[in-house]
């Protein structure tokens, strides 16, 4: 995978989707609305009230350790998860409830923690699958090959018999391809090793370049901050601090000791 | 060699059928990860409904045939999706099992309702007066040549959508990761519907293509079909290149059996029952599945109190004695089964309820008890229902040996399959010799007579007698099973069910374990089985056959398997409701051969179990020893006033149901006043102490919240 300087024509395609989606609603300031959101599994509270937002094209790092309520918060957020109280704002509009495939369809995308493939099918079978937000799937396979060379090669291997980074790049082509206006990455770095982490965040510099609104979750803060326009930390289920990211890179050790 | 290609072009056929019905099974089962075991019965019911199409409304072929598969098949199938499987995400396997099983009985239930089971219902051949096709010595029908076109067409079909089709890959992709499948926003549930709609019509094609072969007969049809399990399994029910491989080993053998078996009494059998072998060894040679760690379920069973199984038995006996005295002699062995098949279904309760093994053939080691009653227990001696605890035991665990390695639907399959070859094989034998060592005998191809117990020269042949004695020994059996839940054995058992993977790191022997509860399980089994020949006085592989088997373990999961209550709730529902409805309300009492099915599809809404339900709402009598006397008191008084015949039957027994809840009502009602007086119970709990001043019953109510002291939590909150 070699991120190379020719990556004008999604950064031009990027660009357009933002103009899409965003149409129909004059000029929303925040892409995404978090508005004290409460939510749990069962009868355990993980999330208790939490705000965030995501100005139109920035970058948004959400930093917090283990059990911090960030994975599910992205749930929320991609409607995967039905918060218990709260707003979630996409572009403007309220949208708790609505589905997750129509959130995807509308120009929202997760990429969930862990792979975000299925295992079973081939490459080219998951790329197929990323149609179904509307795009060609000549235009996925294209830019998917494109960005990521090693996939072409390996287009009729299973997704489950790929290495680890090979997996995290099929699912960035999905981020990629499929030209959302808000993509919400959950622990890109899960274990990966730190050379591909890095090229990795290098291509979410560039989408983020192209105008896309971004949220990324990690835990260990270091790689995300570079990236980041804001940052937020995040607590035992409530956002704890915001801020710039150099501001916050100094008191991110004493946020982790529970300080 | 033309006998070799007749019999390869007859095993072929049969395999391009199991290929259609079981591609349609694994479709199902890989979109939403349910083993539909009524798949099969939806032929059934497809092959029925062409059958009253063609052949008795005399519509043409093709009208019929699209009818049939492309409209009512496919829609079945959707209804299915969005009534029944939708619920059950989230379900434990066992739960889903029962699901599908009683989906099974429900259809038969259905079939039987429509269709008359006592008329035949001769059904023609697909193109049955064209000339066969010859192929060098030997010919081919014409229904042979539909049968394997269909399955070749169905083959290339189904991979043309399965990997050519986005909707196909969807389907595979929602199997993966159905989240995930959200996220790229396909819809993962039109996806499922669209599967199980292709899934019953080829359900429906199979059935459709193997009904002339077999007599239209809703159950035996409904059963055939577990030879498509064997080629699912194959597949693992997951590959379907290798299913369709699974589907020409079991064809091929059933037809080479058909052609080569010597014709002997002893092998007969075998050849219906070889798909079944096959399932079972192929059960057992699949790949060892890891061990499982901790299984999220909505299922949790309280352990019993030796008081609640003391109160529980006390009340066993009592009604039996109540039973015993009051009812007539018809009505006295109408409803005599309730106690000793109620011990059959207390089997289950350690191996389902503690260990989370599945078992489908306790109705088949009821039988072996049978069978050892009838021939061991001469003159009723009572020493004959140890040896049918020890061989039915025996039999059990030897069962459970090969069978071990599986769990879930593969071991309820391969336990399934043990009961098939029973009822099909190994209980039609005539007497056998074994190397000339021993003989063994089941039911020496036709019925046997069983006595009625004889104990040290008393003699039960009295239905009366007999009640009393089946009660006491329910209640036995229900002790021992408390027993068994109390000791350390039970506790291992339940911490097995929760997590092998955690019991291994603990150094306890899950071989042993599993092979000790199997066979624990098999000899109260086998002891009900005695039990029941007892009273049956005639027994016949009929009456322990898989499908009788089917609502007794439906049942007694609906009743919650975690609790010795639900053996109980099983039987009585199944042996005392049912034959009461249908003695109440004869018009309607067609319809009762559906409630079964109907009652195991709502334990989809509430995987808990009935007798949960019943024991909360019982919480307030159950803890309060004043109104537990009271209400004793007066059903004694009302047993006195039924033996004096102040009252009559009915009378008696309607009151025996509300006076409990009339107490229970009672107890209630006086608990809550005392609640309502406590001084501002509307304030809320943190405000308490601010907006008034902080009472002895602000904490008393802190504490019982908390669960600080020991004290009862009186009323429901």
């Amino acid at each position: 995978m070699t991120p190379g300087p020719a990556s004008g024509t999604a950064v031009a395609a990027g660009a357009r989707t933002v103009d899409r989606a965003a149409a129909g609603d004059g000029a929303v300031e925040n892409l995404l609305e978090l508005r004290s959101i409460r939510a749990g599994y069962d009868r355990i509270d993980v999330l208790f009230g939490v705000d965030l937002e995501v100005p139109r094209g920035s970058v948004v790092a959400l930093l917090g350790p283990n059990g911090a309520g960030k994975s599910t918060l992205l749930r929320v957020a991609a409607g995967l998860h039905l918060p218990s109280s709260g707003d979630v704002v996409v572009a403007g509009r309220r949208v708790n409830g609505v589905p997750a495939a129509d959130l995807a369809r509308a120009g929202l995308c997760l990429i969930p923690e862990g792979r975000g493939v299925f295992p079973n099918l081939t490459v080219r079978e998951n790329l197929r699958m990323m149609t179904h937000v509307g795009c060609g799937f000549d235009e996925v396979e294209e830019e998917a090959y494109h960005r990521f060379p090693r996939l072409r090669e390996r287009r009729r291997q299973t997704a489950g018999t790929l290495s680890g980074g090979e997996q995290q790049m099929l699912a960035m082509a999905r981020g990629l391809a499929t030209r959302p206006a808000l993509l919400l990455l959950d622990e890109l770095s899960m274990g990966l090793a730190p050379i591909i982490v890095e090229e990795l965040y290098a291509l979410v510099a560039q989408i983020a370049q192209a105008g896309v609104s971004i949220l990324v979750v990690e835990q260990f803060a270091g790689v995300v901050l570079g990236v980041a326009d804001q940052a937020a930390i995040m607590i035992n289920g409530r956002v704890a601090r915001t801020g710039s990211p150099s501001e916050l890179e100094t008191e991110l050790s004493g946020a982790y000791l529970g300080a | 060699m033309d006998k070799f290609l007749t019999f390869t072009i007859v095993g072929l056929s049969t395999a391009a059928i199991y290929s259609v019905i079981a591609s349609g099974l694994v479709l199902t089962y890989t979109t939403t990860g349910v083993f539909n075991f009524a798949h099969g019965a939806a032929g059934m019911l497809a092959a029925f409904c062409y059958w009253q199409f063609h052949f008795d409304w005399g519509w043409p072929t093709p009208v019929a045939l699209v009818v049939v598969l492309l409209v009512l098949a496919p829609l079945f199938g959707v209804l299915l999706e969005m009534v029944i499987m939708r619920n059950l995400e989230g379900t434990s396997e066992t739960t889903r099992l029962v699901v599908s099983i009683s989906l099974l009985v429900a259809m038969i239930g259905l079939s039987v309702l429509i269709w008359k089971p006592d008329e035949s219902r001769p059904m023609a051949r697909f193109f049955q007066s064209s000339a066969p096709i010859s192929v060098g010595p030997t010919t081919i029908t014409w229904h042979q040549m539909v049968t394997l076109l269909t399955a070749v067409a169905v083959a290339l079909g189904l991979w043309l959508v399965l990997t050519r089709m986005r909707v196909g890959i969807a389907m595979r992709a929602a199997v993966d990761d159905r989240n995930l499948t959200m996220l790229t926003g396909a819809r993962p549930r039109r996806v499922q519907m669209l599967a199980w709609a292709i899934g019953t019509a080829l359900a429906g094609i199979g059935g459709i293509l193997i009904a002339p072969g077999l007599v239209l007969d809703a159950s035996s049809l409904s059963l055939v079909i577990v030879s498509a399990y064997a080629a699912a399994i194959f597949g693992r029910l997951r590959s379907l290149p290798m299913t369709f491989v699974g589907a020409v080993v079991v064809g091929c053998a059933e037809g080479y059996l058909q052609g080569y078996l010597p014709q002997s009494p002893f092998l007969t059998g075998l050849r219906t029952a070889a798909s079944v072998l096959i399932l079972f060894v192929v059960l057992l040679v699949l790949p060892n599945p890891r061990l499982r760690g901790r299984i999220r379920s909505r299922e949790f069973f309280p352990a019993p109190t030796w008081k609640g199984a003391l109160g529980f038995a006390a009340a066993m006996v009592a009604g039996g004695v109540i039973l015993a005295t009051t009812l007539s002699r018809p009505d006295l062995i109408t409803y005599g089964q309730v106690f000793s098949l109620g011990i059959v279904a207390l089997s289950l309760v350690p191996l389902i309820g503690f260990a989370g093994q599945v078992s489908l053939c306790q109705l088949s080691f009821a039988g072996i008890g049978a069978v050892v009653m009838a021939h061991l227990g001469g003159g009723g001696n009572p020493l004959a229902l140890l040896w049918a605890a020890l061989i039915a035991g025996g039999v059990g665990a030897l069962v459970a040996l090969p069978a071990l390695r599986l769990s879930g639907i593969y071991l309820a399959l391969a336990t399934a399959s043990f009961a098939i070859v029973l009822d099909r094989w190994l209980f039609l034998l005539p007497r056998l010799s074994v190397f000339g060592l021993f003989e063994v005998s089941t039911f020496n191809q036709g019925s046997l007579s069983v006595d009625s117990l004889t104990i040290f020269g008393a003699s039960f042949a009295d239905p009366g007698r007999q009640m009393i004695l089946m009660s006491v020994l329910f209640a036995l059996a229900a002790l021992l099973v408390v027993w068994v839940r109390r000791s350390a054995f039970g506790r291992i058992l339940v911490a097995m069910k929760d997590s092998e993977a955690a019991c291994a790191t603990l150094g306890i022997d899950l071989f042993g374990t599993k092979l000790a509860v199997f066979a624990l399980s098999a000899a109260l089994a086998g002891v009900g089985g005695a039990l029941y020949a007892t009273q049956l006085g005639s027994i016949s592989p009929g009456n322990f056959d898989f499908v009788t088997g089917l609502p007794v373990f439906m049942m007694t999961v609906v009743g919650g398997v975690g609790m010795v209550g639900a053996a109980l709730f099983c039987t009585v529902s199944l042996y005392a409701v049912l034959p009461l409805y249908s003695a109440l309300l004869p018009s309607i009492a067609r319809y009762a051969v559906v409630l079964p099915g109907l009652a195991g599809l709502s334990l989809a809404r509430n995987p808990g179990g009935a007798v949960q339900d019943v024991r909360e709402g019982f919480l307030p009598l159950r803890t309060s020893p004043p109104a537990i006397g009271a209400t004793v008191g007066i059903v004694a008084g009302l047993y006195l006033l039924r033996m004096l015949d102040v009252l009559g039957n009915w009378p008696f027994a309607v009151l025996l149901i509300v006076v409990p809840m009339a107490a229970n009502a009672a107890v209630q009602g006086l608990s809550r006043p005392e609640k309502a007086e406590e001084p501002g119970a509307d304030v809320p709990l943190e405000w308490r102490g601010i907006v008034r001043p902080w009472t002895e019953a602000d904490r008393i109510e802190l504490d019982q919240a908390l669960g600080v002291n020991e004290v009862e939590i009186h009323g429901a909150t």
